[in-house]
């Protein structure tokens, strides 16, 4: 290698060498970045905060509240009083706000429409059901 | 003369070295990373296994029935409830399952049962709504504090507040509706909604 | 070489079994299923090559099904408004083994890494289980969930002469003319309004789907116990000879053996040594037939019938009925057992009614005559062998359909 001069060698050898600094940097940051992706909210932390079992559970109590005043089992006092127990107990017990309306009967249609909401701090959650009954 | 013909060299050497361990690190494979949250899986299992449970006994039988739940809060029968819960929902499952784990044997459970009613004492000019709880289901041991608990809830329709029907917590029947555990006093008689709260964790 | 690093990092730590058993559970407990036509019951819908109930389909339909890249998802439960409550024709059809696991993955599982799953539903009543799945329980790592489910089961009706007496009709079939003229049916009616809605007055309410008896969702079973309503008689042979042309008929059998063990007659064994009452009935046919009492071919609109007859020769052999309308007529022993399944949506709508009809004749008997090598003088005449009339309601009451309570269960998926 003679007609390289002492000073190309030299340049050849830094470029070589700045090449596998940035190499090794860039596999640093891929690095980073593969491990962030595991540190966040793991999927068992998110069903045990998404109120999945609360949610059909008190959808399921209103349908049923329906039920019995079509059937004629509740008057409209009595209703009205369920629905403060409702409210109260998922207010102070569950820590969220459960707001209903059970709407009439609408004989053309042959349904009635009910109207949810619910509402954890965290999620919230608002259905429009029409029911047969 | 000084020139970086030596600072070259140790810089290749360095990263040289640094290369070499990398390959060593990728051939012996990568380290365990801790993945936070692992001890949320058990109690994530834990809260699924009691809500279904719960559910499953609020869900009637048949078209003519009450369901289970109904008639256990109807005639405060916390001995059916544990019963229920624990043996037949619980247990039979642990024994049928394919793999044994902590929703099992070693679970303990405390039932409560939450109402609402109006306090027109306190202040007769300004009722409020106060909500209640009593107990259904004792814990054969107290909690602890030590381990995890979770907590899992279900709505029970309720027609009146005391029923006559009580056979299924007296020994022999007929049932004299006097020895029949009632529900507090101030449950109003009415048909209403109550919470049935069911808090467990591991002995 | 960055990319495959990443890779090799995340498959060994990274991936959560747990997440995935919790969302595969999830499709299966709380999720009719994909393509679903969530209509009320006895409501009809119309359907088309996407748009249909995905547990009506055989197993070979769906797999091509999924094939065309159209979406296909396991859910077992009975409709969507009823989580943990699973239907018992999704379960049949879902633990088929003809699905694949590459099936389950790609319709049920989801994700590109080719998943290791044990899925298990244990029955806690009958302690039936269910398995589909890749394998046993791995040594290592793997990601569990237990979930309780209650299993809908099919609805009977058993019809014998004690639980029903009042379908007997001696009086009505033991009359002449014996002359192959009468015919005996049994019908069994399945009405949408009475199978859909529940209650009284003027309002119906619709039965729900956790307990509502469908013929378009679930297999609707009758065993019909012919025993007791079977005319176990004899023509008295004597009467041929004796007092033609008006023969002496007798129709009870111990009427007809207190005849001939007179003083002066000899006994019945030597006259009669094979003294054995015939026990069979002669099955005519089995239609289905709607309210206009026009039949209905339920076969080739898709339905599935199975209809198995006790042999009456040999004891306890059931042997399957396969043509419902034979060429002649078919002699069946003390039980017929009919099940349907897959009733097309637009037989079944809540004004519909659907009537299974079992058609029973008179069972020739000839006499050989005075001269018994000579026809000319052959009497015939037509037994009813099958004293049976009347409709059964299949309906919510509890003396008429056997409605098993909901069963409770167990559903374990482990995925690695």
């Amino acid at each position: 290698m003679e007609g390289l001069s002492p000073e190309m060698k030299e340049e050849a050898q830094w470029i070589v060498l700045m090449g596998f600094l940035v190499s090794i940097g860039i596999f640093f940051l891929a690095l980073i970045l593969s491990q962030s992706t595991i540190v966040g909210q793991t999927t068992a932390e998110g069903v045990l905060e998404f109120p999945k079992n609360d949610l059909q559970d008190v959808r399921a109590e209103i349908l049923d509240i329906t039920k019995e005043k079509s059937m004629g089992s509740l008057t409209q006092a009595q209703e009205n009083r369920v629905m403060e127990d409702i409210q109260n107990l998922s207010l102070h017990r569950k820590s969220a706000l459960v707001e209903y309306l059970i709407g009439d009967w609408d004989p053309g249609a042959g349904n009635r429409i009910v109207r949810i909401h619910y509402n954890n701090g965290v999620f919230e959650y608002d259905e429009t059901a029409s029911v047969r009954y | 003369m000084v020139n970086s013909d030596a600072q070259l060299y140790t810089m290749e050497g360095i990263a040289a070295g640094v290369i070499m361990i990398l390959t060593a690190y990728l051939v012996l494979g990568s380290p365990s990373v801790y993945t936070p949250g692992d001890t949320h899986i058990t109690d994530m299992q834990l809260e699924q296994v009691g809500a279904d449970v719960l559910k499953i006994m609020d869900t009637p039988p048949d078209l003519n029935n009450a369901s289970e739940l109904e008639k256990i809060v109807a005639t405060n029968d916390g001995a059916r409830f544990h019963q229920l819960f624990w043996e037949t929902y619980l247990m039979s499952g642990e024994i049928a399952a394919q793999k044994t784990t902590r929703t099992g044997s070693s679970i303990i459970t405390n039932a409560t049962v939450y109402y609402h009613y109006t306090d027109t004492v306190t202040d007769p000019l300004n009722p409020q709504p106060v909500i209640q709880g009593y107990q259904l289901s004792k814990p054969l041991i107290p909690y602890s504090g030590s381990e995890p608990g979770v907590r899992v809830t279900r709505y029970v329709n309720v027609t009146a507040r005391n029923t006559t029907d009580c056979s299924s917590c007296c020994p022999i029947p007929p049932c004299d509706p006097a020895l029949c555990p009632k529900m507090p006093a101030t449950v109003e008689d009415r048909p209403q909604v109550m919470l049935v709260e069911v808090f467990m964790w591991k002995a | 070489m960055v990319p495959s690093l990443l890779v090799g990092l995340q498959r060994s730590t990274a991936i959560d079994y747990d997440a995935v058993a919790y969302r595969t559970a999830v499709i299966l407990t709380e999720d009719p299923g994909e393509p679903s036509i969530s209509a009320l019951p006895g409501v009809y819908v119309p359907t088309d090559a996407t748009r249909f109930q995905w547990d009506s389909k055989t197993p070979s339909f769906l797999k091509n099904f999924m094939q065309g890249s159209s979406a296909l998802r396991f859910g077992l439960t009975v409709s969507r408004d009823s989580p943990n409550i699973l239907s018992q024709r999704k379960i049949n059809l879902f633990f088929d083994p003809a699905f694949t696991a590459e099936e389950i993955r790609q319709c049920l599982i989801y994700g590109e890494i080719p998943y290791g799953y044990n899925i298990t539903l244990t029955r806690l009543d009958t302690q039936e289980v269910f398995t589909n799945g890749t394998g046993p329980y791995p040594e290592g790592r793997y990601g569990y969930i237990r979930r309780y489910v209650k299993i809908k089961n099919y609805t009977s009706a058993t019809v014998t002469n004690e639980t029903h007496p009042g379908f007997n009709a001696t009086t009505q079939y033991l009359t002449p003319p014996f002359d192959n003229s009468q015919y005996q049916t049994f019908r069994v009616a399945l009405d949408g309004l009475w199978l859909y809605w529940d209650g009284t007055g003027s309002r119906k309410y619709l039965v729900s789907t956790p307990y509502v008896i469908d013929p378009t969702q679930d297999n609707i079973t009758v065993n019909l116990g012919l025993e007791g309503f079977l005319n176990n008689s004899h023509v008295n042979p004597n009467a041929f000879t004796q007092e033609l042309p008006n023969p002496k008929v007798y129709f009870d059998w111990d009427a007809w053996r207190a005849n001939c063990d007179q003083p002066g007659t000899p006994p019945c064994s030597v006259l009669y040594p094979q003294d054995i009452p015939p026990n069979y009935a002669t099955l005519r046919s089995i239609e289905f037939r709607d309210r206009s009492d026009n039949p209905i071919d339920l076969i080739t609109a898709g339905a599935k019938v199975t209809v198995s007859y006790h042999d009456p020769d040999t004891a306890d052999t059931m042997l399957p009925l396969t043509d419902l309308d034979p060429p002649s007529p078919v002699r069946v022993g003390n039980w017929i057992n009919l099940t349907i399944g897959n009733v097309p949506q637009d037989y079944m709508e809540q004004n519909k009614r659907m009537d299974i009809v079992y058609t029973f004749v008179e069972d020739p008997v000839v006499n050989p005559g005075v001269d018994p090598g000579d026809p000319a003088d052959d009497i015939s005449l037509y037994i009813p062998r099958t004293l049976i009339s009347g409709t059964l309601r299949y309906d919510y009451n509890p003396a008429n359909v056997t409605q098993p309570a909901l069963a409770p269960g167990i559903l374990e998926v482990a995925i690695w």
